[in-house]
């Protein structure tokens, strides 16, 4: 703890400077306003001069504060500056956060409080249409690094004084700021205890994306109970139906709670195009889902141990090519597996200028030429590849696919078809032993609830039968309810 | 947050562990076996040989490569497992198509021959049986263009037997049940090979339970078909004299009444209703007029009558073969009178009486699309 | 912020307990029957769930009486030291009808699938994964039951729907040919295997708003289940059921869509998922019961030792045949149905109305036989 502004204008200097030694970005303005003495202190780079100069420097030099110290930073406060965002603050350590956060601190010899001014004017990214959520009729931009302008765009499509945005930390420290963001008479009094509960538990050092305080927010499981995107419609949607949005500074990924198991198929698009696409669009998710996740381990099963299952002509093709190629099938779509990982994993790193190569060498060398070769055979990888493509369908779900697929793969493979069913059990008794801040993940599917499965999971209902009735996450089936 | 108890962590790793060396232990098998090196039957022939069985085998290691094993046993099972010493492969059943016996199995009483398709595990119950007219090893090892006769070409030739509605099919599941029901008797096509190459349907063979016991031409084949509701389509020329009429039969409905005939053997009537089309006549000039339709259908209602009459004359009355399963209607009609007939049903059968009644329409669409013929 | 109580709606349960049920169909057969007549089965799976409402009845007097009391905690508190008998009765009881359905299936992978790969490690697997569910909770194990319930309809209504097209009404034998023996018999037999009671007697505090209709939905439920079934059996397969062990498997062998043929693998997984929610469902009752006994050990430890019990009696069924014989035999069996299913739940129940009446016992605690 380090103690409050005392008002001897050289100590509280002197506690600055100390602090930031060899920090060559720390600035200090000493001033003499009629007599007093003040300091100005801020951090280049994150505030924006030009404010600085014109609505603090400028209005101060020509002050002439009274004598009284008392009276003095309220003449100073009220009558001289003009900027927004002004503050007290006599804690030191809340001041040096602040510092570090963008806000300039004004230091008034005689006076037992700083004033804070917040003249941020550091560089963020404007907003672009996220990479990873791109959408065909949804808005085009997309969250950035600064949670203030983010909070700011959620603002501007709810235009309504219940959306309250809460603002907390974590990070012993980073002090990250973060901002819980929910619509109040919506969201569950007790879900939002409940985040506010686990953010205080955290006990990280620095939180640097929002990916690291999903932990915390979630059980362990293979499916995430928190959700996370980078759109603002999609935030305001959600917050709608009674989640929980937290903003995190420095990244433009935005978590929600609860997040249930069939919202990994969900996208804005669904709710912009006419139901019935919506829809055929969903039940194509569910399916690359499927095939994504077991079509690995139902082609080696089949092939090992279930040829009964393959039409005569397609066994008798498999037949030809497994002769041809020197590895067992389930050793050679295992390799082909790892082989892919590799690829996305390097397509995803390397430079764009190395982008076509890597193409070029996976897509040619590596396919054409493997199966030319005799080394891999073409149903193996063509399975593969198909896997792959579906995966990217339902792309929110593909690190728990990368898993599954290979557990499957290997059940699969020594237990054939039944290893992929018992391994499909137990990960739908995961999934149904989870829940996200008491939500089954599994709702409304099961426990099953007819009208919520038409409504939003088997099909998109159209929206004037979704607007008569509002859907909340707290009203899920499952949900004890406290009386 | 509570901590864990010790004991559950301890509890956990245990677990994991063990599940591992569990997943682990089977690993020196995994990955089963590679196609390849599984002998893929698609067509089993099996002749008595002496006191034991002589199976033919075709089989395919990749689409182009067609093989033809044989091997002797004692029993079927044991023939069969005797190819993996000549082959390196394990047999694989589940794509069997067809089972082909040879007559002397069939006069030896099929259910020994039988009895590993039905309870071996991997084998179908809905592969097709045929019977060889002479040897199975004659109809599996007939070339066809410079190669095998495919095996999928011989299963497809009960399907086109169906098409012309002169021949029966038979697979395992049906065979057996027609053999075990009560008052019912089974069939299957025979076939033989041709000079030139390839097979062909030639008659059907008719049991007294497992045992052989006849055959019977193709056309009474029909009549059998037509008794019991089972033929789809089919071809039949009649005569008279509007020359020679090619028919095309569609709809054809029969059913078989029981009657219990007092306190002489049962009494049974055969329904026949059929729709056909005239698909050629043989005097091309001639104007099909009413009375030439009325006869085009005099004629095919008594041929049908003649065809099932033949067909129970040879199989019922002369060889007491119930595949018209007339005991089966009355067991499931009449359960206490087939409790008094069941001992010597087969010679009550031959006595048992047939009323057939046909009713043909043959379709004028001529005159329901143009109006009637003047004259 | 979970929920503090573990509990699932009466729906659930039940349709938890038609999946247990209907796993066990995999065998049924003329053999497991006492006759060759397929279609008597279904007057028997009808008596038989008759005369199981009649061994239901005490328990849902039981619940009704002590609600949301879990059977063990019930018997102590009418019994005293002697209702931990009552747990150990069904404690054992669980694990060795289990544990022999289980060895069955064993029996079955073995005989008549023969896998190339260990159907032993296959049992272990399976036990392993519902052991998994039980330990996380009876709620898991309901809403697992759930999504299986809905793939088991759809996995069997697609088999049913293909076979359906080789029914032929000749394969069908009059019903009561013989007399009424087979039907009897059958009914003693459904009866012998519906070790499901047990389940409810001891998971029945757990599943909220129980009525008397929801125990006869699942009722009716499984016998129309059943009854597809033996029409099926009876038309598609007739004569040639009576050649196979396991006819429901030589059903799904004949199942062929154009060039789709064997989906028996499929068939068999769908009833895999089926057994797991069985074994789960039982496990947790299993690890009710073990609490009832020593209401002072961990979760872990009764979970470890109901599995290790099932296991136990799943390897002494499929490897050995004196013990097969006494625990796949239907005396035992139907003993076991109405001892656990009737009887002791009777015998608790007696003494729990009189201390009612002279007002001690009878509610359910806070701190309850946890199943999480």
């Amino acid at each position: 703890m380090a103690g409050t502004v005392t008002g001897d204008i050289r100590r509280d200097k002197a506690f600055f400077e100390q602090r930031f030694t060899n920090a060559m970005d720390f600035m200090l303005r000493d001033m003499d306003l009629g007599g007093v003495k003040a300091a100005l202190l801020a951090l280049d780079g994150l505030v924006s001069k030009q404010i600085i100069t014109l609505s603090i420097l400028n209005p101060l030099l020509a002050a002439r504060p009274p004598k009284d110290p008392r009276a003095r930073l309220s003449y100073i406060e009220e009558q001289v500056l003009g900027s927004m965002e002004q503050k007290r603050e006599r804690s030191l350590d809340t001041l040096l956060t602040l510092l570090m956060s963008g806000f300039a601190i004004l230091l008034v010899e005689g006076c037992g409080d700083a004033l804070v001014f917040g003249v941020q004017g550091f560089e963020t990214r404007g907003p672009e249409e996220p990479q990873n959520e791109v959408m065909q009729r949804g808005a085009k931009d997309g969250f950035t690094e600064s949670y203030q302008n983010n909070i700011a765009m959620i603002r501007r499509r709810m235009k309504t004084t219940a959306l309250k945005f809460e603002k907390a930390q974590v990070g012993s420290e980073s002090h990250t700021p973060l901002a819980l963001c929910y619509l109040e008479g919506v969201a569950s009094p007790e879900i939002v205890a409940g985040v506010r509960e686990k953010l205080r538990a955290c006990d990280l050092e620095t939180a640097l994306g929002a990916g690291y305080l999903a932990g915390y927010l979630e059980r362990r499981g293979l499916f995430s109970g928190v959700g996370q995107t980078e759109r603002p419609d999609v935030v305001c949607g959600k917050i709608a139906e009674g989640r929980v949005a937290v903003l995190v500074e420095g990244t433009p990924s935005v978590l929600l709670v609860p997040f249930l198991f069939v919202e990994n198929f969900q996208t804005m698009d669904d709710y912009l195009t006419r139901p019935f696409y919506a829809a055929f669009i969903r039940w194509l998710k569910y399916f690359a889902f499927f095939v994504s996740a077991f079509l690995p381990g139902l082609y080696v099963a089949i092939a090992a141990h279930h040829p009964e299952l393959l039409p005569e002509s397609l066994m008798l093709k498999i037949a030809g090519e497994e002769m041809r190629t020197p590895f067992p099938v389930f050793l050679e779509t295992l390799l082909l597996y790892f082989l892919y990982e590799i690829l996305r994993e390097a397509g995803l790193r390397a430079p764009k200028s190395l982008g076509s190569t890597v193409s070029i060498v996976g897509g040619l060398v590596i396919g054409e030429t493997a199966v030319e070769a005799g080394v891999v055979s073409a149903p193996s990888l063509m399975t593969v590849a198909l896997t792959a493509v579906a995966g990217y369908a339902v792309s929110r779900l593909y690190e728990p696919l990368s898993l599954l697929r290979l557990v499957f793969l290997i059940l699969g493979g020594i237990f054939g078809v039944w290893g992929v069913t018992i391994g499909l059990t137990l990960v739908l008794l995961d999934l149904s032993a989870t829940g996200s801040f008491g939500v089954p993940l599994l709702s409304p599917v099961s426990p099953f609830r007819a009208r919520l499965v038409w409504r939003d999971v088997a099909a998109r209902e159209p929206w004037k039968q979704l607007s008569k009735r509002r859907a909340r996450v707290q009203d899920m089936p499952g949900v004890e309810k406290k009386s | 947050m509570k901590a864990k108890p010790l004991c559950g962590k301890i509890l956990r790793r245990a677990a994991c562990i063990l599940l591992g060396a569990a997943l682990l232990l089977p690993l020196s098998g995994c990955g089963g076996r590679e196609l390849f090196e599984r002998l893929l039957i698609h067509g089993i022939g099996v002749d008595k040989d002496g006191d034991g069985v002589l199976v033919t085998v075709r089989s395919s290691a990749s689409e182009a490569q067609e093989e033809l094993f044989t091997a002797r046993g004692s029993t079927v099972l044991e023939a069969l497992g005797s190819l993996t010493l000549t082959t390196g492969r394990k047999p694989f059943y589940a794509h069997n198509y067809l089972v082909v016996f040879g007559k002397a199995c069939a006069a030896d009483g099929l259910d020994r021959y039988l009895d590993f398709f039905v309870r071996y595990y991997s084998t179908r119950p809905s592969v097709e049986l045929f019977l060889a007219e002479d040897r199975a090893q004659e109809v599996l090892s007939s070339e066809k263009e410079a190669g095998y006769l495919k095996m999928s070409e011989l299963q497809q030739l009960s399907e086109s037997g169906r098409e012309t509605g002169e021949s029966v099919g038979a697979a395992l599941l049906d065979f057996v049940n027609a053999a075990r029901r009560p008052g019912s008797d089974p069939v299957l096509p025979v076939v033989r090979t041709l000079e030139g190459g390839g097979v062909e349907i030639v008659s059907t063979a008719y049991f007294k339970g497992f045992t052989l016991q006849g055959e019977m031409p193709l056309k009474e084949t029909r009549g059998l078909l037509v008794a019991q509701d089972e033929l789809r389509t089919g071809e039949a020329v009649v005569r008279g004299d509007f020359g020679a009429a090619t028919l095309t039969l569609s709809a054809v409905d029969g059913e078989i009444a029981y009657r219990p005939g007092g306190d002489g053997p049962p009494q049974f009537t055969v329904s026949i209703r059929a729709e056909a089309d005239v698909s050629a006549v043989s005097d091309t000039q001639a104007v099909l007029n009413e009375a030439a339709y009325r006869a085009i259908e005099d004629a095919l209602e008594a041929q049908l009558k003649e065809e099932i009459e033949a067909a129970f004359a040879r199989t019922a009355r002369r060889d007491g073969c119930d595949v018209f399963g007339l005991g089966n209607t009355v067991f499931r009609e009449d359960p206490s009178r087939w409790r008094t007939l069941e001992a010597n049903w087969r010679e009550t059968l031959g006595q048992c009486g047939l009323d057939i009644q046909v009713a043909c329409e043959i379709h004028r669409l001529e005159q329901e699309i143009f109006g009637p013929a003047l004259g | 912020m979970e929920t503090t109580k573990h509990t699932v709606s009466a729906r659930q349960f039940f349709v938890m307990m038609f999946v247990s049920h209907a796993a066990l169909s995999l065998f049924t057969g003329s053999r497991s029957l006492g006759g060759g007549n397929l279609l008597e089965g279904i007057f028997s799976c009808g008596l038989a769930q008759l005369v199981g409402g009649a061994v239901m009845w005490p328990i849902l007097l039981l619940q009704r009486r002590c609600p949301g009391l879990p059977l063990p905690q019930a018997a102590e508190q009418a019994l005293g030291k002697w209702g931990k008998l009552v747990s150990a009765a069904y404690l054992l009881y669980l694990a060795a009808a289990n544990g022999a359905f289980l060895g069955l299936f064993q029996i079955f992978l073995q005989d008549t699938v023969n896998p190339e790969f260990s159907a032993s490690v296959t049992i272990v697997l399976l036990l392993l994964t519902a052991a998994y569910g039980a330990w996380r909770g009876i709620e898991c194990v309901a809403r697992c039951a759930g999504v299986v319930f809905v793939l088991f309809l759809l996995g069997t209504g697609l088999v049913f729907c293909i076979t359906a097209a080789r029914f032929e009404s000749e394969n069908l034998r009059p019903v009561f040919y013989d007399g009424w023996g087979q039907t009897l018999y059958g009914a003693a037999a459904f009866l012998a295997r519906t070790s499901v009671y047990a389940d409810m007697a001891v998971l029945l505090p757990f599943a909220k708003g129980v009525r008397a209709r929801h125990f006869w939905g699942w009722a009716l439920g499984c016998w129309g289940f059943i009854a597809v079934l033996l029409l099926l059996l009876a038309g598609c397969l007739g004569p040639y059921a009576d050649t196979q062990n396991f006819p429901v498997y030589a059903l799904s062998a004949i199942t062929e869509v154009r060039s789709m043929q064997r989906l028996d693998a499929v068939f068999i997984g769908v009833w895999i998922m089926a057994l797991i929610v069985r074994m789960g469902s039982a496990m947790a009752a299993g690890r009710a019961c073990f609490a009832g006994i020593f209401p002072k050990s961990r979760p872990g430890v009764g979970l470890c030792m109901a599995a290790a019990l099932m296991l136990a009696a799943a390897f002494a069924t499929a490897e050995s045949r004196s013990a097969r014989m006494f625990l796949l035999g239907a005396g035992a069996h139907l003993a076991g149905v109405f001892l656990c299913g009737a009887a002791l739940p009777l015998a608790v129940f007696l003494p729990a109305g009189r201390q009612k009446s002279k007002g001690k016992g009878g509610a359910a605690h806070e701190s309850q036989t946890p199943l999480r």
